[in-house]
């Protein structure tokens, strides 16, 4: 099921970029898009009318954070997010997962879940797939992501493999457990680390779910760039076609132009001021924006 | 044109009284007041959202300026007005942060300190003259030896009266030196009254003040009435987690507005702390009616939850109420003195949110406030 449709405007003839009007719940917007992050729930200093006057689409909620702060039954007692923070166009959610790995040492990943310990009482704590899907269908947001099992992207061997299988498996459970399917899109996350074959398994598998959209998982972890690009393309050549792609937790410059050449739709970033300059500055495009530029055979001014 | 003109519009038995200041085109009624500013900048709000505000004038304090060298008006010589992007604000100055009235401050007869980041700084008449020609203000307050201590010698006291008179007279009298040590034209003087608790003291500054000469533009002080008043109190109050919710026209009808309340005597809070978790599950506004950015388009709930994670929206919502507030009560006060029924909605005010601190019929009357002696 699918609570979007996506059309296809225009195609570049040279690289896979393509602009598109990707209509949401909300409100419809075009792609390639860059989703601004309002972790608890707001922009910094940043009123919703001032953000619909920049011309915004849609925003990024974090999970972990409004399920700690306010809470889930806030937002049950309020009906969502949007009304919440009235905010009349979209949301995305991320599934808690991979905060909950970054911010929190005591994080330990099992096939039930994450569990981790509360920062506020100490106490153990399980985010399962089942209990992420049951916080993103109360937040309400457009998108919402699945719970996978996060590795560092530098990670390599058995645990990589270990990380993509269970993350097809939680894709699973979160499907049965999503709530609201007619209203809310579940996106289905690639893994499978720096390994191409693990990516293919990985996408084949995923495509087989057939969920509204896909996202890029594991990258922008510090890997080299060469190996970086390599992946993006590699699974926006095996990714549904008609299906919008979001390639997660990248956001700079270099980045974003190379990854809408390769084909990627959405993108997200914490650090979204570091990508005001395109290319600002520099007197040379990066030797890995090159060759990534290259596979799909786009000119470089000199 | 730019000459200034402040117009009583209507005598009162006491010392309550509309008025009306005009200066470049500009009209302010008072009684009335004046945005606070740190740096010139209206706390937490961008010039689009202060402009929502019905605000004509802001304060500018050299005490939160003296550190910048050279002052950003040599670089940006079109004065202050332009380099802050409120060109069609007034400007007034004065020397020294009017929320900060704790620090205590060592003056002698030939400067007043003024504390900045970098420590205590001297600012002599000379000087203060020097920097209101750069920055170029609407108006100016004179230097004022103001003490900040509870109840301070009557000695003391005298001794500061004296010494403001004689800064002022400093300033109006560098009109008859040379053209640079001179106060460029088009920037008024506004005299500072002192005296503190002592009415024999405070009447000295008053008249005395007002003798000084009142020639080429330049209106010493506001003597009788106290008619501008400035807004850190609600943008403390912003800072705080506190949203205001008294009003002047409230207690009459304080029926549609119910706070959940847990205090036992029955007067309505004058303010909401919203830190307070009461309000987790609240979804109404502040106030209701009030047509605030806050209030048109948030819920005490969603600002809890902000002023609970720290995040910046929390403290533009909240000064943002505070402020339109603050302007409606003065718009009320201004209404409810010309319909000649202030002395009893004041009392009424006082009934139902037992307020004595900021109490309309103190603001208005010759109080020995500090407010007073500011402006
Ligand atoms: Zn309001």
């Amino acid at each position: 099921k699918s609570a979007l449709t996506w059309k296809i405007i225009a195609k570049c003839s040279r690289t896979k970029a393509r602009v598109a009007t990707l209509t949401l719940p909300h409100c419809p917007l075009e792609t390639p898009v860059f989703m601004p992050v309002a972790t608890q729930g707001t922009l910094k200093g940043v009123t919703t009318k001032q953000l619909e006057e920049m011309s915004c689409d849609i925003i990024l909620n974090n999970t972990y954070h409004l399920g700690l702060r306010p809470g889930q039954e806030l937002f049950d007692d309020v009906g969502g997010s949007h009304i919440f923070q009235n905010w009349k166009r979209n949301i995305l959610t991320d599934s808690g997962g991979f905060q909950m790995v970054s911010l929190l040492k005591l994080a330990e990943i099992t096939e039930e879940g994450v569990q981790f310990q509360s920062p506020h009482d100490g106490s153990l704590m399980l985010l399962t797939p089942e209990h992420s899907m049951s916080l993103q269908n109360s937040i309400g947001a457009d998108i919402i992501m699945q719970l996978d099992d996060v590795v560092a992207s530098l990670t390599t061997g058995k645990r990589v493999e270990e990380a993509m299988y269970r993350s097809i498996r939680w894709l699973d459970r979160c499907i049965k457990a999503h709530k609201n399917p007619e209203t809310q899109n579940l996106f289905a996350i690639t893994q499978g680390g720096l390994n191409s074959e693990l990516r293919k398994i990985c996408i084949q598998e995923m495509i087989k779910r057939d969920t509204p959209g896909y996202a890029i998982g594991g990258l922008s972890g510090g890997e080299e760039k060469d190996i970086f690009w390599r992946i993006v393309t590699l699974s926006t050549d095996l990714l549904p076609k008609n299906k919008p792609l979001y390639c997660m937790g990248v956001g700079y410059a270099e980045d974003l132009v190379v990854c809408v050449a390769l084909g990627i739709d959405m993108f997200d970033c914490v650090f979204p001021t570091r990508t005001a300059e395109l290319f600002g500055g520099r007197e040379k495009y990066p030797e890995w924006a090159v060759n990534a530029l290259r596979s799909v055979n786009i000119e470089l001014l000199p | 044109m730019n000459t200034l003109s402040f117009n009583i519009l209507k005598t009162t038995e006491n010392s309550i009284r509309p008025g009306k200041l005009t200066l470049r085109e500009k009209t302010i009624k008072t009684p009335n007041c004046i945005l606070y500013t740190t740096k010139g900048s209206v706390p937490h709000l961008t010039p689009d959202n202060l402009r929502h505000l019905p605000f004509g004038a802001v304060q500018v304090t050299l005490e939160q300026f003296v550190d910048v060298q050279p002052p950003p008006s040599i670089k940006f010589p079109d004065g202050i007005h332009k380099f802050l992007n409120l060109e069609d604000f007034l400007v007034y100055f004065d020397i020294r942060d009017p929320s900060k009235i704790q620090t205590s401050s060592f003056n002698t007869d030939h400067y007043v300190s003024v504390r900045t980041h970098q420590g205590v700084r001297k600012i002599t008449a000379d000087d203060y003259i020097d920097y209101m020609n750069i920055y170029k203000p609407d108006i100016v307050a004179n230097m004022a030896d103001i003490l900040y201590s509870e109840r301070p010698g009557q000695n003391r006291v005298r001794k500061s009266v004296t010494r403001t008179l004689q800064w002022l007279d400093e300033l109006l009298n560098s009109k008859k030196l040379t053209v640079d040590r001179r106060i460029q034209e088009g920037i008024h003087v506004f005299g500072a009254l002192t005296g503190n608790q002592y009415r024999e003291e405070r009447k000295r500054s008053a008249e005395e003040t007002m003798k000084r000469d009142v020639s080429d533009g330049v209106l010493a002080g506001i003597a009788a009435g106290i008619d501008l008043f400035d807004t850190s109190y609600p943008t403390k109050m912003a800072d705080n987690g506190h949203a205001l919710t008294f009003s002047l026209k409230h207690s009459q009808n304080q029926s549609d507005f119910e706070v959940s309340n847990s205090s036992t005597s029955n007067t309505i809070p004058r303010s909401i702390n919203l830190l307070d978790p009461q309000f987790k599950k609240d979804f109404r506004p502040f106030v209701p009616m009030c047509t605030c950015i806050a209030c048109l388009n948030y819920s005490r709930a969603y600002v809890h939850h902000l002023v609970d994670t720290r995040e910046m929206l929390g403290s533009i919502l909240l000064i943002s109420h505070n402020l339109l507030q603050y302007a409606q009560f003065f718009q009320d006060i201004r209404e409810s003195i010309e319909n000649g029924t202030f002395e009893k909605d004041a009392k009424m005010f006082k009934d139902v949110f037992g307020f004595e601190e900021l109490d309309p019929a103190t603001i208005t009357s010759s109080s020995s406030s500090e407010e007073a002696s500011s402006l």
